[in-house]
């Protein structure tokens, strides 16, 4: 333990060549302002540096006051979404390197700014909860108490299940925007999660579907890829979404089958 | 069910949307094809109504006077090019709308933005090919 601190102080000012970045970050503190500004902060920056890194020094040796969300610091809570240089994207998982200087940080777009970089969630829960997503069997387990899932059916919500609700995908989503009775991608992506699950039954299966299945829902998008582009954990709700869709048309037109 | 201990939060609103203009330039290619297409739908439609109204004259004005007001207008070059802009459109609107059904049918999601390359190069090769025929 005591030889890695050695070799990190001895290697630190050989490689502190003093590479700075640039920050333009908005600021809003709704005691003081009456309209949100940009601030500019230039920090020295260290190799692996995040923007959630780079914010946190700005919080610890520049301005106290500012103000952001940010929990585990390794893209698995998903506090730390931020609209950076043009793109929803987690702070915690955006190297400062990669990014093209001075760093444009924002809260996420269409959500309400309750201070600096922290945004009112509370509209993206309301999203969320419209999907039901939670378990809804129709049916008694066949054997013994646990409802089992075959892996061929695992399979099917491998990537859906890594979403972190970071709301990154719904902020950059522009008919969820213009429609707020539509769940957006995050929601349609867990709507398929459990749209998917064999085990719910075939009765709830079609009541998902007849849920979803008008015009505010998985009729809404219109294919843009925003969601798929911004998404941190890879995941694609435009999959998802198509995928139901075209099921749900499948169903209407039962003379196809 | 949040309204009680929702704090005054700034609502940034459509117009600072559509302010950041930077962010034009970043669009992603999927964003791009929805733009292209919903332009090129509109330049359709509009299209429609003017087409209508020049048919339309040989029914209020005549068949002497349909041939005249036709003649006159393929005379001018500019009606020729816009032509081509046309043409362009309409090609361009089949390619991507082909692009979109089969994202209905779940085909091709994942490489969305090869299609959409593909759609854009394949316009250009048709249009090019189709300029003599306006022209000449």
């Amino acid at each position: 333990m005591a030889t890695t601190q050695e070799t990190q102080k001895t290697e630190t000012p050989a490689a502190a060549e003093a590479e700075t970045a640039t920050l333009d970050v908005f600021r809003y503190i709704p005691e003081e302002d009456d309209k949100p500004h940009t601030e500019t902060y230039e920090i020295e920056t260290f190799e692996g540096m995040t923007v959630l890194d780079a914010l946190i020094k700005i919080r610890d040796e520049q301005d106290p006051s500012l103000t952001v969300r940010h929990s585990c610091r390794m893209a698995r809570c998903g506090s730390d979404a931020l609209y950076i240089n043009g793109t929803q994207r987690l702070a915690c998982n955006t190297q400062v390197s990669e990014l093209k200087q001075p760093i444009d940080v924002e809260p996420l777009p269409r959500f309400d700014v309750i201070r600096d970089l922290v945004v009112e969630m509370s509209e993206f829960y309301n999203r969320m909860e419209s999907v039901e997503p939670w378990f809804q069997p129709d049916h008694e387990p066949e054997t013994g108490d646990e409802y089992l899932q075959s892996p061929e059916n695992r399979k099917n919500i491998d990537t859906v299940l890594d979403c972190i609700w970071c709301a990154a995908c719904t902020s950059s989503c522009s008919p969820a925007a213009s429609d707020s009775d539509f769940p957006g991608p995050a929601a349609l992506a867990k709507a398929y999660r459990f749209y998917k699950d064999e085990r719910e039954g075939e009765e709830t299966r079609r009541r998902r579907l007849e849920m979803l299945e008008n015009s505010h829902g998985i009729y809404r998008c219109h294919t843009q890829f925003n969601c798929t582009e911004v998404c941190p954990k890879n995941i694609s709700p435009t999959e998802a979404i198509m995928e139901m869709s075209r099921d749900a048309i499948k169903e209407k037109l039962r003379f196809w089958r | 069910m949040s309204k009680e201990r929702r704090v005054e939060s700034y609502d940034r609103g459509r117009i600072e949307d559509l302010g950041r203009a930077k962010d034009w330039a970043i669009h992603k290619p999927g964003m791009w094809a929805f733009y292209l297409h919903r332009f090129t739908g509109l330049v359709l439609s509009f299209y429609l109504v003017m087409h209508l109204g020049v048919l339309g004259t040989g029914f209020w004005l005549g068949h002497e006077e349909y041939t005249v007001i036709l003649q006159g207008l393929e005379s001018l070059y500019i009606v020729r090019v816009l032509e081509i802009g046309l043409f362009a459109a309409f090609v361009f609107h089949a390619l991507n709308g082909i692009r979109i059904v089969m994202f209905d049918m779940t085909v091709g999601l994942d490489i969305q933005e090869q299609l959409f390359y593909l759609s854009i190069a394949l316009s250009f090769a048709i249009v090019l090919a189709g300029v003599p025929f306006f022209l000449l």
